[in-house]
């Protein structure tokens, strides 16, 4: 309030509009350093204490007496250096601030992130409303040159203002004419490189984190640079332009799976993607980018190639159904990238590549150039500098990339950091967290400040208790697997008479303690699910609310939410339901197996047994009416590692075992789960927070109900109901199994379920395929799932006991829905992308003989399911190769029946085979599960050529457009001579892979 | 992503100022002499000019009531009062200006000792020069002055001030970017010395834990603001006495 001058600035928007905002000047922006007294006093005279307890609570102080003042282009470029610890007592001016906010949104939180960070003593201050520091804009000088005298006008305040405490101010800048301005000026200046050297005695690490934009390494790669001549990129200006009047096209590019010189760009106004062939038309662009795209003469377009390379297919995606092979493809437009739009640069996690000759590597400046291989493979290699090579080889490091060059045949990056061993389970787990962007890094101190006290339970005071019902007399109990600490879902059942059963379903009262708009929710909401991995959960809220605090365990007291039914026993028939808060003593904790012997073993007769008999009898009453609507019962071939310490590689595998309790507890899940939803929509019909499963496309079973009936059964799929009867009847007396595969692979053909906000969707798309209801959501396991606190808070507000939220909106309901969709496909992703791990690890040094289904039929290999180990793989007919081999192992790939055949052996889809499963070691840094069918027998070895990763199939799932446009192009040619067609084009891309 | 963000983990505003700052206040008195009464008030950007004339005769007879006087207030925007400039039939007559004109008539038929004045009528004509948000607070604020120059006996000043809770932190005194931020816009106007509430209004919502701090940092903003107005009449009104005694 104090200084009030103000100034006035223009701006454009569109039409030309005078702009006019005022802008306060004080005086009483403190500099942030602990020494200096002035700042402090003059702060405390004019603030009120209670202003300032707010103010210092997330101000860090600077105490060193050398301070860095960091210029735009170093933050933006050495984002990944200043994450690193050694970087200490920075102040970071509001303009530097603004300026990377505007630049990159990304670098703007990681910073952000930084400063947050106590620890590194980082400092904002608010040069631009400061009155000694603040500047306008003169007449002729470009907003560039503006920002950068407004830092060197900070760091000349800072110099004279620290100058009686001896404190050394250093501008660290990249950007030479203002190193050179800020020189005249006498300031101490240096740049970011020079900084680093410095520093680099005590962190030798430092250096390979340095992005080096502007160094030239021409001695390494003259020969190469020679070669490979990018056409130079288009500037934005011309390509704004240009897209306007629409010679270029705007997209996404995406690099193909199966071989990372062809890619397709998507647009939304386009029908079909336009497709890129070739590293000189895909010109530097990189997965995931935003690309510009000139389009070719239509008599230039071609089609996709056809090439399988080894390896890439693996475990298939759920919803990447079978019947997407039946589209056919023609001609695509094709084009090449004349600019980018927007990078979309990620670190990558991989390995060094390893070349016997170390020192030919060398620079002059004592760095070695290395190359470095993602584990995605549609991204490039790597280059990167590094003078620790011995420390990178045979590791998992992440790298970032830095630039790349039109005279550079792969981008250049820096190292950022080492995972670990490569091949070592902890450091591939992490991988797969990495990977799938899965947050795991321990909770922060904001975040476990949220937490109640520990003995929140034993002073539970009346505040706590409002509108909440006391059940603690209730006879509550819990069924869960064995070893689980997550309790979320407990039940408890009383017969009323005159045929009338009450029955409660009670969820753990997580909102109760993640308040809405904490950091704690933050954080949840972020993460949005807890991932399980084989060894190891992460766990969406901090362990004490998820283990203790939230858990229903027995014999304590714990809130909950209930719902509570009357409910007729013999028809079951709901009668009235009640929704409330609660307060509730479960008295036992059963696992599934101890529920289901205290069901079967009839001379049992305490009142848990007997309750657990009603509700086992009431669950099937109900199983019943749910299976007559239609209801599906699918499979997917799940498996449990048995190790036999803790945290110890797996020793034996068993298939997961379902017991009738695991049903009876689901049974009234998705009772609680539906009523609920109901209720919620009920009161928010605008924002609630449901759970959809589309009604699957008719044409996406095409496929399957063609193989099913060549095998001569009858498949209807028109309505969920005839569905599940067809599924029903597909029962092979010898072979148990053919009916699970057949549910396993109805499973594949259809859509997963999503999160929406009822305003986002018609009634009519609300409903649910696979459990045959108009409307669901997910109500009870708020502990491990975000979307259910929130559904939680929607029923408080809904029944009267909590304020409705301010954010209960459409709106912000679809975008954290979109986000609970996108961390659940991945919590699945890297869930698998475990269970294979530790298959790959179980397998280690064991040679193991099993019975396998053919569940897919490709040019030239074909997938099998091994049901005793729950995994897929795929078995090679043919040498992609193509340069070995004989003849005789030439064979007819028939798209139309889906058969593989060289006329003595033919293989379809649900034959029984019998393959011979071991870990090829063949290279030490890259192993993965090799599958060999014995019977038949093929003599057909796979060459070992071809690099690839066993992770790779994890991702190959991500992109299932991809893939089936992929898969949709090999089976444009109805009958192919595979080896023949794909040898030449497999040849180059070997070339290109082994280099 | 591309939210603006209204106040920096630094504590400060857009344009510089803390939650808890009004931006900077001038008034003036007496600016037209052919009317009653009138006053200036500016609010950072924020101009606006009242006029008041009265207590009169009823404009339309029979309108008038035999035991006090009525209040009618007449809002308009001028049209070079935004950036964009709009057509001059649009700015009279609308929603939001007959809200204005409604807010001030009932502020001050219930402050102006109107049992003083039977059978008349007070007419307050306010018009805004440049609009950057508050307006309804600035609005009320100019009448106070204006009424108070033309000598018509209150009980009390009524001050108002804007509140609002941006990102769960309470706001004062919101400028024109800050109004777009979809926060609730919170007007408290009061009697400072007699510490009644004259009215209360809000759009959009406010969570109930928070309302309580909106409404306190919304009643120091209005004490504020009363000291500044206060202070400014005591000197305008010592002036006009010296320059009288001096004639």
């Amino acid at each position: 309030m104090q200084s009030n001058k103000c100034y006035y600035r223009t701006t454009k928007k569109g039409t030309v509009l005078k702009v006019v905002n005022e802008i306060y000047l004080r005086d009483d922006i403190p500099c942030g350093h602990d020494s200096c007294k002035e700042c402090r006093m003059k702060l405390e005279r004019r603030t009120t204490v209670e202003d300032r307890a707010l103010l210092s609570n997330d101000i860090n102080t600077i105490e060193d007496n050398k301070i860095l003042i960091l210029d735009t282009n170093v933050i933006l470029h050495q984002i990944d250096l200043l994450e690193d610890p050694a970087i200490k007592n920075c102040i970071i001016l509001s303009t530097v601030l603004e300026e990377v906010k505007s630049q990159n949104r990304a670098i703007f939180n990681r910073i952000r992130d930084v400063i947050k960070d106590s620890s590194r003593k980082f400092y904002v201050y608010s040069n631009e409303y400061s009155t000694f520091t603040s500047i306008t804009r003169e007449s002729g000088e470009t907003p560039n040159d503006r920002n950068d005298r407004a830092i060197r006008i900070a760091t000349q305040w800072y110099k004279s203002h620290l100058h009686k405490y001896s404190i050394k101010i250093l501008l660290i800048t990249n950007d030479k004419d203002n190193l050179k301005k800020a020189k005249s000026l006498g300031l101490d200046c240096q740049t970011i490189q020079d900084l680093v050297f410095e520093l680099s005695d005590k962190n030798p690490s430092l250096v390979d984190k340095l992005s080096d934009p502007n160094d030239d390494s021409n001695e390494q790669d003259n020969d190469e640079s020679k070669r490979f001549q990018y056409q130079e990129h288009k500037p934005m200006s011309m390509l704004t332009d240009e897209l306007k009047n629409g010679k270029l096209i705007q997209g996404i590019f995406r690099t193909s799976i199966t071989n990372y010189r062809e890619a397709t760009v998507s647009n939304r106004d386009m029908e079909k993607d336009i497709l890129i062939q070739g590293i000189e038309n895909i010109n530097r662009a990189v997965d995931g980018d935003i690309v510009a795209v000139e389009l070719f003469d239509q008599s230039k377009w071609n089609t996709p190639s056809t090439i399988i390379m080894l390896e890439n297919d693996g475990v298939e995606q759920d919803d990447d159904s079978i019947a997407k092979d039946s589209l056919i493809s023609k001609k695509q437009p094709t084009g090449k990238v004349v600019g980018i739009i927007k990078r979309n640069w990620k670190p990558y996690c991989g390995a060094v590549e390893f070349k016997q000759d170390i020192s030919s590597t060398k620079t002059s400046t004592g760095l070695h150039f290395l190359y470095f291989m993602p584990i995605d493979k549609r991204i490039p290699k790597i280059r990167i500098k590094s003078r620790q090579v011995s420390n990178l080889i045979g590791k998992r490091i992440v790298v970032a990339i830095d630039q790349w060059d039109k005279n550079s045949k792969y981008p250049s990056g820096h190292f950022v950091k080492d995972l670990g061993p490569l091949g070592d389970k902890e450091t591939e787990s992490q991988v797969l967290l990495l990977q799938f962007d899965i947050p795991h890094h321990p909770f922060g101190a904001a975040i476990m400040k949220c937490l109640p006290p520990p003995d929140i339970m034993d002073r539970v005071s009346s505040a706590d208790m409002v509108g909440r019902k006391d059940l603690r007399k209730e006879c509550i109990f819990s069924v869960d697997p064995p070893g689980c600490t997550d309790i979320d879902d407990a039940l408890h059942i009383k017969d009323l008479g005159k045929g009338i059963m009450e029955v409660g379903v009670h969820i753990a009262d997580v909102s109760h303690f993640v308040q809405e708009g904490s950091a704690m929710d933050e954080e949840a909401a972020n993460r949005s699910t807890s991932v399980y991995l084989v060894d190891r959960r992460i766990d969406m809220l901090p362990g004490e609310l998820s283990g203790n605090l939230c858990s229903l365990m027995s014999n304590v007291d714990r809130f909950a939410f209930s719902c509570i039914w009357k409910i007729n026993h013999q028809t079951g028939e709901i009668l009235a339901v009640e929704y409330t808060k609660s307060i509730i003593r479960s008295c036992a904790s059963l696992t599934y197996e101890q529920a289901q012997i205290k069901i079967d073993d009839k001379s049992q007769q305490d009142q848990i047994s007997v309750n657990l008999r009603n509700l086992n009898a009431l669950a099937k009453v109900l199983r019943k009416q749910r299976f007559d609507r239609g209801a599906l019962y699918l499979a997917s071939p799940q498996v449990k590692f048995k190790t036999e310490e803790l945290g110890g590689d797996p020793s034996d595998v068993e298939i997961y075992q379902l017991r009738e309790t695991n049903a009876m507890i689901e049974e009234f899940m998705l009772l609680a789960n539906i009523w609920v939803a109901k209720k919620i929509y009920k009161h928010f019909p605008g924002c609630a927070m449901l759970r959809r499963h589309p009604t699957p496309k008719k044409s996406s079973f095409d496929l399957l109900t063609k193989l099913v009936e060549n095998k001569g059964y009858k498949f209807s799929t028109t309505t969920s109901k005839e569905l599940a009867e067809s599924l029903d009847a597909c029962v092979d007396k010898d072979d148990a199994y053919f009916n699970t595969l057949c549910r396993i692979m109805t499973t594949r053909c259809m859509s997963p379920a999503q999160y929406f906000s009822s305003g986002s969707l018609p009634y009519e798309d609300f409903n649910h395929y696979g459990l045959a209801t108009d409307i669901y959501t997910h109500f009870t396991s708020p502990i491990r799932r975000y979307p259910d606190i929130i559904v939680h808070r929607l029923l408080a507000s809904a029944i009267g006991i909590q304020s409705v939220s301010l954010n209960l909106e459409n709106k912000t309901i679809s975008n954290l829905t979109e986000n609970n969709n996108f961390r659940h496909k991945m919590a699945q992703y890297a869930g698998r992308g475990s269970t294979q791990l530790h298959t790959l690890i179980f397998f280690k040094g064991r040679k193991s003989v099993e019975e396998a289904y053919v569940i897919r039929v490709k040019a030239n290999a074909f997938v099998v399911l091994v049901p005793r180990y729950g995994f897929e793989g795929t078995v090679y007919v043919s040498d992609p190769n193509g340069n070995t081999g004989s003849t005789t192992n030439v064979y007819n790939y028939n798209h139309e029946d889906q058969t593989l055949s060289n006329g003595i052996h033919t293989f379809r889809v649900f034959d029984k085979v019998t393959v011979e499963i071991y870990v090829d070691d063949s290279k030490a840094h890259d192993q993965k599960l090799k599958i060999n069918c014995i019977n038949p027998n093929i003599s057909f070895v796979p060459s070992d050529d071809v690099d690839s990763n066993n992770l790779d199939d994890i991702l190959n799932q991500e992109n299932n457009t991809n893939k089936s446009s992929s898969s949709s192009s090999s089976s444009s040619n109805k009958s192919t001579k595979v080896r023949k067609q794909t040898s030449e084009n497999i040849k180059t891309t070997n070339k290109k892979l082994k280099k | 992503m591309s939210k603006l963000s209204y106040i920096s983990p630094e504590g400060l505003r857009i344009d510089g100022r803390r939650a808890n700052e009004l931006r900077r206040i001038n008034v003036e008195m007496g600016v037209f002499n052919r009317a009653d009464g009138s006053a200036y008030y500016e609010q950072g950007n924020t101009k606006i000019i009242a006029a008041v004339y009265g207590p009169r005769e009823i404009s339309v007879s029979g309108k008038g009531v035999f035991d006090r006087a009525i209040v009618k207030c007449e809002f308009s925007t001028s049209s070079f009062s935004t950036t964009e400039r709009k057509p001059q039939q649009k700015t009279k007559g609308d929603r939001v200006t007959t809200e204005i004109a409604n807010l001030v008539k009932q502020a001050f038929e219930s402050t102006i000792q109107t049992h003083l004045y039977p059978r008349s009528q007070i007419n307050i004509y306010l018009q805004v020069l440049q609009s950057d948000g508050g307006l309804k607070a600035a609005a009320i604020n100019a009448s106070t002055l204006a009424l108070i120059d033309a000598g018509i006996s209150m009980k009390d000043f009524v001050c108002a001030c804007s509140t609002s809770c941006i990102d769960g932190i309470a706001v004062l005194d919101l400028n024109n970017i800050e109004e777009r931020s979809g926060g609730p816009d919170c007007l408290l106007s009061i009697q400072p010395q007699l510490g009644g509430v004259i009215s209360l209004n809000m759009d959009s919502k406010v969570p109930q834990d928070l309302f309580e701090s909106v409404l306190e940092l919304g009643e120091k903003g209005c004490k504020k603001i009363f000291l500044i107005l206060s202070d400014y009449v005591k000197r305008y009104s010592s002036n006009l006495i010296s320059n009288q005694i001096k004639n």
